[in-house]
């Protein structure tokens, strides 16, 4: 072989078009065709009036929602009111920090998170099944380039993954295996959903991560995940209300029906906006990704300041150290710890999650507690990230 | 209107036909060029400027959807360079096969520094696989342009990843055009 076509061969490796990829194209074939249909339609039948309409509905719902806004502001007692701006203040700092040092030549940003989740939901009439997950998960994140970033994650120090008994299991299968919201959309219900090609996020536009077989003793699991880039964490937040970020962490180019996920099976929102109460669940959603905290702490911070019900809490656990600061959202029981000095974040607690709507037989109990821990953001050395 | 198609209804089952036809080679081509994320928007606005002049091309065929998907495609970046941040998380590609970008990290920042140009011509012989008629046409140039453009491109890559050319190639005494030629040739290139 030629250096010539050995290079092209080389060049041909690295093409990001692969089966799964390809796979995916085809299935939004029909999907683009009616965007395309629609697109052309109103671009094509102008109607009449319509910016008129527009600019009236905008009028009209700006100061229906100015007022609103007012009133509970009003309302609201000096507590929310500091709770707010402490958590707008941390959102913005956590903007600030974002820009972390450049790195050099072998050298990725890694961050140990530990992730504890106790989860029970309804299999069938009066049947609970439990599942337990406890995860330390180390992520080495490095830009290849402008358009690539290397994301590697090593998921160790399990304990008491899956199924909290064989029983749990036996009901599950015997109930057809229905989906699994303690894991997302794993098929066999326990913690392989991030094994080898299996898809890991949410089953919402699912197109939006790939897994992948790790590389060697670092990488036992290793993954590229195509995310948008929000500019601010108040665009971010912005893009949340208008139902334009998915659980999964993909961008909506337009707003869309809420995504959040709900405990039903096959049912999502079908409301056109996030409620508040649907933006923190999509958070919660979020931040359970595995290196979530660095993109969406911003986010999180800005949309719990913009929860009226936020408050700031006296947290009785060991968790809470002097030097940190806890806030509540006492409706989905959700709580973030950050630190006092800098406004890092430290902690998530999860006090209910998929909050079933009325009517849902799904979950029993409604309620899946748990915690996740973010490590500080490092930069490491590796002198041959193969042979860690 | 052109009198190709009296009206829209009449224009929308010959387009979606043309749509379903060509459709995966424009997205091949699309997600190769940008992120994941913006896939679905670029082949959107590529079909949807095609449909707007469907009508009134001569002959719509694969080379000119190419050149609108090219056209959406840097339109696209373009944008995205004005957004971007210095945040960690920035757009990303799916791949497939880890140990493949591993290896190739080399070959892949290399192209990063070709310019555009450059890297367009040789994604497009190597990964779209688009006969080199069908690029000179994408390009509005001749073919053998089109082939020295990626011969060109290919040097600028190798010279970049400083990679020595093979002595078999210098031992052959044959005058430089020539030996490019022949190599097309053997290519199937010319």
């Amino acid at each position: 072989m030629s250096d010539a076509e050995s290079l092209e061969e080389r060049i041909r490796a690295i093409d990001p078009l692969t089966p799964e990829v390809e796979s995916d194209l085809q299935s939004r074939r029909d999907y683009l065709w009616r965007r395309v249909h629609t697109e052309y339609e109103h671009g094509q039948v102008p109607r009449p009036g319509h910016k008129l309409q527009v600019a009236l509905a905008s009028c009209i719902s700006a100061i229906v929602v100015s007022s609103i806004v007012t009133f509970v502001l009003d309302r609201a007692d000096s507590g929310t009111h500091q709770a707010s701006s402490l958590l707008s203040e941390a959102a913005k700092s956590s903007e600030a920090t974002i820009g972390l040092p450049k790195l050099r030549h072998n050298q990725y940003y890694l961050q140990q998170t530990d992730q504890t989740v106790y989860c029970s939901f309804t299999v069938s009439k009066k049947v609970d099944v439990h599942f337990l997950t406890d995860d330390v998960r180390t992520t080495w994140t490095r830009p290849l380039n402008p358009q690539f970033v290397l994301k590697s994650i090593e998921s160790s120090a399990f304990s008491g993954i899956g199924w909290a008994s064989p029983v749990d299991k036996k009901n599950w299968v015997k109930a057809g295996r229905p989906y699994n919201p303690c894991v997302g959309a794993s098929q066999d219900g326990a913690l392989s959903a991030i094994s080898t090609s299996v898809d890991l996020s949410v089953p919402i536009g699912s197109r939006t991560m790939s897994v992948f077989a790790g590389i060697r003793r670092i990488y036992t699991r290793s993954f590229v995940q195509n995310r948008g880039t929000p500019l601010n964490s108040f665009t971010e937040f912005n893009l949340l209300a208008d139902g334009r970020i998915n659980p999964s962490g993909s961008v909506s180019r337009f707003p869309q029906r809420c995504p959040v996920m709900r405990v039903h099976i096959d049912k999502w929102s079908t409301s056109e906006l996030c409620s508040v109460g649907d933006q923190l669940q999509i958070l919660e959603q979020l931040m359970r990704l595995p290196d979530a905290s660095l993109d969406y702490r911003g986010l999180l911070l800005e949309a719990m300041a913009h929860d009226p019900n936020v408050e700031e809490i006296q947290f009785h656990s060991s968790v809470l150290r002097n030097d940190d600061i806890a806030f509540e959202d006492p409706k989905s029981g959700m709580t973030v710890v950050l630190s006092k000095k800098n406004g890092a974040l430290i902690k998530i607690l999860f006090e209910k999650i998929f909050t079933g709507s009325t009517g849902c037989n799904c979950i029993a109990n409604n309620s899946t507690p748990g915690d996740i821990s973010f490590g500080a953001v490092r930069v490491v050395t590796l002198a041959d990230p193969r042979l860690k | 209107m052109a009198a190709k198609f009296q009206n829209d209804n009449q224009m929308a089952q010959p387009f979606e036909a043309f749509y379903r036809e060509n459709y995966n080679a424009i997205s091949r081509f699309v997600v190769r060029r940008v992120p994941n994320e913006l896939h679905d928007d670029v082949v959107a606005e590529t079909f949807l400027v095609a449909w707007k002049k469907f009508a009134v091309v001569n002959e719509p065929t694969i080379r000119w959807l190419y050149k609108i998907a090219r056209f959406e495609v840097n339109h696209a970046l373009r944008r995205l360079v004005l957004q971007s941040t210095t945040r960690i998380a920035d757009r990303t590609f799916a791949v497939a096969d880890i140990s493949n970008m591993e290896a190739g990290m080399d070959v892949m920042t290399a192209m990063d520094s070709l310019s555009d140009g450059d890297c367009d011509i040789i994604r497009m012989v190597l990964w779209d696989e688009i006969p080199r008629e069908e690029i000179a046409e994408i390009l509005a140039c001749s073919v053998s342009t089109a082939n020295v453009r990626y011969h060109r491109a290919i040097k600028r890559l190798r010279n970049i990843l400083e990679i020595e050319p093979v002595s078999a190639h210098k031992s052959e005494h044959v005058p430089k055009g020539a030996n490019v030629r022949i190599r097309m040739r053997d290519e199937g290139l010319s």
